[in-house]
């Protein structure tokens, strides 16, 4: 079993050379990072009493802006760029005319989409914590003492553990559907729901709404008291339960693919 | 006899669509078995359902002497396929193509070497395959297939683009993995020229899926009667001798063709135009080409010329 599993792994690593979904899983961070230093860069009025504070006060555009917008986004696209490669070519044929089992080639299509989103957060969380330092820098504040790596890190691994569901949500529907415009459009569809769902109050809805439970890790701040692990287990655990019945219901219909 | 595929009463096709009927297919060990038949009747039909890539509607599929049911994926180690026009990764190069075959294969390092020289892709392995040409990337294709020698090869069109050193290469190729590994090899292609010289058993489908003939390329010969070729040099005289010795000769410019002759006929004609005095220039007995035994198995040119 290993050495299949292996073989999965290092050939879809291959696959990943000069590829769209490396090239998403850096673009997306950097640009929120360029967002964010403009948007501190930009502030007025800075509270200078309390570096707790102030951390949290200069990392919550990022955040949320990463958590409620691109994650989500960045599912979608490196779930369809990682599908398009084997629909593109018209290898699914091939790959099943090959000795591995086709839940397999499934499932490793999930890991390589949340190991892309994987390297996505941890670059997110380094370059975040970076350009506030920067700020600082420029702005004469002493910050790198009180960097919160706990509370950041945190943050990081819940957010990334509850889009587990929408990783195998994304992957299912970018196999199931070649191309760009149906998983897109259901994803945005989805997520527009999402922002609406938030706009009237999570207290209405709850948190349990696959598009935004990366968000619901981070409900009000950064070190708010909130139960930021119910989101995490929920994704984690739904992604874990999904994914078999997934790849089962994606190898029946290979003669679709 | 032993066969690698055998099919059984193979009924099948798409959604509602029936392409096959009834389909028995046997292909002996050891043999390259030439499947012809026109557009849409059913030969990519066939290869994908002996690779489990669709589930035919009744009857059954034998490989190496055990069903395909409950054989899969297993049985896949032991074969090779191209299917179609080749799957390849336009932005890797052709080695990493070639590498990522080789891992999911379970193969070693040096059997992607030997495949790079057996379809002689070395010059060009690595660029990038969307610079590739439709020739280089059918190489590419059927090296891929072939990698690891598998025991049985399922080449679909496999020929498609192949410039003249190609087609000699890939002739080389598949009588290499025949005659040297054993490999038994079943070719689908257009390509009636470039498969006679090669097949060693034919297998012909009409139109609707029916598989009108299967055998050995001299069985198929016997299907449809020799030709003997005459040149004389007293055509009148040689006309003559023939039609009084009932022979029913048609004549041409520059020869004779006495249609459905033997070898005996060869030399009983012979023997009277020379006791007659007449000069033969040229008799030869020819056997019919592939294209000529298609057409009157399958009973019709349009099919074939519509391609």
């Amino acid at each position: 079993m290993m050495p299949t599993a292996w073989a999965l792994v290092s050939s879809e690593a291959i696959k990943l050379r000069r590829s769209a979904p490396v090239r998403l899983a850096i673009a997306a961070p950097a640009l929120l990072f360029l967002l964010e230093i403009l948007t501190m860069f930009g502030r007025r009025h800075i509270n200078l009493t309390d570096p707790a504070i102030l951390w949290r006060d200069l990392l919550s555009f990022g955040w949320i802006m990463w958590l409620g917008l691109f994650t989500p986004a960045l599912i979608v696209f490196e779930a369809i760029c990682l599908a398009n490669m084997e629909h593109n070519s018209k290898q699914w044929k091939q790959l099943f005319a090959l000795p591995i089992p086709r839940w397999r080639v499934f499932g490793v299509k999930m890991l390589f989409c949340g190991l892309l989103l994987g390297a996505s957060f941890l670059a997110f969380t380094v370059t975040s914590v970076g350009g506030v330092l920067m700020f600082s820098g420029a702005r004469g504040l002493n910050l790198a003492s009180a960097i919160p790596w706990r509370e950041i890190l945190l943050t990081a691994i819940r957010g990334y553990v509850a889009c587990w569901l929408l990783i195998v949500v994304h992957t299912w529907l970018s196999v199931r559907f070649p191309g760009f415009a149906v998983p897109a459009g259901i994803a945005f569809a989805a997520m527009l729901i999402g922002v609406l769902l938030l706009g009237v109050g999570r207290d209405v809805f709850g948190w349990w709404y696959p598009w935004i439970l990366p968000i619901s890790v981070r409900p009000e701040g950064l070190y708010d008291s909130h139960n930021t692990l119910a989101p995490a287990l929920f994704g984690g655990f739904a992604g874990l339960l999904l994914a078999p019945l997934a790849s089962w219901d994606l190898g029946r219909r290979v003669e679709d693919v | 006899m032993e066969f690698v595929i055998e099919t059984e009463g193979l009924t099948g096709g798409y959604g509602i669509k029936m392409v096959l009927h009834n389909l028995s297919l046997r292909v002996p060990r050891g043999s390259i078995f030439g499947f012809l038949g026109p557009n849409g009747a059913g030969k990519t039909t066939v290869i994908r359902m002996l690779l489990g890539l669709l589930q035919p509607f009744s009857g059954e599929i034998r490989l190496f002497g055990r069903p395909l049911r409950g054989a899969l994926p297993k049985v896949l180690r032991r074969i090779g396929s191209l299917i179609e026009q080749p799957s390849l990764y336009e932005h890797l190069t052709g080695r990493e193509n070639l590498e990522i075959a080789r891992r999911l294969k379970g193969l070693e390092r040096r059997d992607a070497d030997r495949a790079i020289d057996a379809l002689g892709v070395g010059e060009y392995v690595g660029n990038q395959v969307c610079e590739y040409s439709r020739g280089m990337r059918q190489r590419l294709g059927v090296a891929i297939a072939a990698l690891g020698n598998p025991e049985l090869l399922l080449l679909d069109e496999p020929m498609n683009g192949l410039d003249a050193g190609g087609l000699q290469t890939f002739r080389t190729l598949l009588q290499t993995l025949q005659q040297e590994y054993g490999a038994t090899i079943l070719v689908s292609s257009h390509q009636l020229e470039e498969l006679d010289l090669v097949a060693t058993h034919i297998g012909i489908m009409n139109d609707v899926g029916d598989l009108l003939f299967q055998g050995t390329r001299q069985e198929l010969s016997v299907r449809v009667p020799q030709e003997l070729v005459i040149q004389v040099d007293r055509r009148d005289d040689a006309l003559r001798v023939l039609a009084s010795s009932g022979h029913t000769v048609d004549s041409r410019r520059e020869h004779f063709i006495i249609h459905g002759a033997t070898n005996e006929t060869a030399r009983e004609v012979n023997r009277l135009l020379v006791e007659n005095g007449v000069g033969v220039h040229h008799l030869a007995v020819e056997l019919a080409t592939l294209e000529a035994l298609f057409v009157k198995v399958t009973g019709t040119v349009e099919a074939w010329h519509t391609k």
